[in-house]
């Protein structure tokens, strides 16, 4: 695919107050650290992936994020996170997250975490793997370390485990 | 490689490498049950893994959203707990922006 020549607009689907907020708070100029950087070492035909997700899945099997807790104090985001095994199905999940409207998610796991997207490339040989685990957390952190700690690093270990060499991550 | 909807706010965290898309919140594949939209905006996503050549690189995809925003429904059933406590601060952001167009 040719480069876009469009740039997207953060703002469009925002309310004007949550825009202009936005705008107030968000400096013009870009991150100027340092930045990670691991260059692709193979083909994606050969590539093995996980997918991450910041919207707030877990299995019915398992606990949900803690809503109750955030409700009672705003600037906590419930800093665990979920595995979620690539044969999960939307009937096998609940989403839990106060920022967004959920429906969409129950509905069809795929608008976020494309498994069945992601399955159907790796038996076409697009991709080389899709890793037996993808991942949730919470997507409303405020410099939690406790976040680093509890998600983070544990599910970093776990994809190091299942071999994983690229991540998509799709924030909300 | 992260897909976000925000680019703005997302460059000032220092992505390795960044696809943005102009779809609202919590769909960033498609709408529901659209696996051939789904797929074009993971193979692009995909594409964009290859182009990039350094650290902090955002490609923008050409995808436009079939809805208008207000009737996108993205937003949860109830104000989130920090909008209810900024709500003030985004009000008068708001009226800011108004008081300088």
């Amino acid at each position: 695919m040719e480069d876009s020549k469009r740039t997207v607009d953060g703002y469009r689907f925002l309310p004007p107050g949550l825009a202009a907020w936005f705008r107030s708070l968000i400096p013009k100029e870009n991150f100027k650290g340092d930045i990670p950087w691991t260059p692709l070492s193979k083909p994606l035909s050969r590539t093995s992936f996980a997918l991450v997700t910041s919207s707030g899945i877990s299995l019915k099997s398992d606990p949900p994020f803690n809503m109750e807790r955030e409700k009672s104090e705003p600037t906590w985001g419930d800093p665990t996170y979920r595995e979620i095994p690539r044969s999960t199905t939307s009937k096998l999940i609940n989403v839990n997250h106060l920022h967004i409207n959920t429906k969409h998610i129950l509905n069809d796991l795929n608008v976020i975490l494309p498994l069945a997207r992601m399955a159907e490339l790796e038996r076409e040989g697009i991709i080389g793997r899709l890793a037996e685990t993808s991942y949730s957390f919470y997507g409303f952190q405020f410099e939690s370390m406790a976040f680093l700690d509890q998600a983070i690093g544990p599910m970093a270990e776990k994809m190091r485990k299942e071999g994983v060499e690229a991540v998509i991550l799709t924030p909300v | 490689m992260v897909l976000t909807p925000m680019p703005e706010f997302h460059n000032q965290v220092g992505i390795p490498r960044s696809a943005a898309i102009e779809y609202p919140f919590g769909r960033l594949f498609g709408q529901v049950g659209d696996e051939k939209g789904q797929r074009e905006v993971l193979l692009a996503l995909l594409d964009v893994f290859e182009k990039c050549q350094k650290p902090g690189e955002v490609h923008h995809l050409p995808f436009t959203w079939p809805e208008e925003p207000k009737k996108a429904d993205w937003q949860p059933p109830e104000m989130s707990p920090l909008i209810k406590v900024y709500l003030e601060e985004i009000k008068k952001a708001r009226r800011k922006e108004m008081e300088q167009k």
